[in-house]
């Protein structure tokens, strides 16, 4: 069927990208909630994998999340909300909704020193790409 | 609308609790956001199904979480095939891998 690949990685990362590297034959990937460091992001952009980013990255101590965020392309990135669970800042402790993926977009674009519309833009493109069945 | 269009790529919207899917996807059509909602167990694939034929606004991935796994049979992958086949707005397969310890495959 050859459609995309939305993978949840936990805790298995480079196990999980050799999988990947020895079985998906042409569909695109997506690492979806993404924990993993900067190193493990770069070398699943080599395998032009892209990564999806929540609410974690508004948390004060997501410091893994936040330099992915920060340092890799955006044009490897996604935006998502995984709710009702991880609830962004300002928000954290009540129930998530789809919605507050603005929050997320806007703690990308504040971290990176660009506009909120520039993320938006960019990772709509992103999501376009793998899925043009959105318009 | 002048908002900038947000695909918003992982939403559980059907598993809210504090307030309606109606009244959650109202506030991303105010805020012009699209969502893909993932199933996660042999029932929600046609729940997601629905969701998908009810609004304009949402796509779906189907596929089970590992805790789930259990549920999954030939019927399951059936099902999921005959949803993709006649669904156009169903655009990705959702898997979770989470390995022991022992770096064994949870499926």
């Amino acid at each position: 069927m050859n459609l995309p690949i939305n993978v949840h990685c936990r805790e298995a990362y480079f196990d999980t990208l050799n999988i990947l590297k020895e079985h998906n034959k042409n569909s695109q990937v997506i690492m979806h909630c993404f924990s993993g460091s900067l190193e493990f992001a770069k070398e699943c952009i080599k395998q032009g994998i892209y990564i999806a980013i929540g609410g974690v990255v508004t948390f004060k101590n997501a410091v893994k999340v936040k330099e992915v965020a920060q340092n890799i392309p955006l044009e490897s990135l996604l935006l998502e909300t995984d709710d009702p669970y991880l609830t962004p800042v300002p928000f954290r402790g009540k129930e998530n909704q789809p919605s507050y993926v603005k929050y997320v977009a806007q703690e990308i674009a504040n971290l990176r020193g660009i506009s909120f519309e520039e993320v938006a833009r960019t990772t709509t493109q992103n999501a376009k790409r793998i899925f043009p069945q959105i318009n | 609308m002048n908002k900038e269009h947000i695909i918003n790529t992982h939403s559980h919207i059907n598993m809210l609790k504090e307030r309606t899917i109606e009244e959650a996807l109202q506030n991303c059509i105010d805020e012009n956001i699209t969502i893909i909602v993932p199933s996660y167990d042999d029932k929600s694939i046609f729940e997601v199904d629905e969701l998908t034929k009810k609004y304009d606004q949402v796509f779906g991935y189907v596929g089970v979480f590992p805790e789930e796994v259990k549920c999954f049979n030939d019927k399951t992958l059936t099902d999921m095939e005959n949803i993709i086949k006649n669904n156009n707005k169903i655009i990705s397969f959702y898997k979770t891998n989470r390995f022991c310890e022992s770096n064994e495959s949870a499926n």
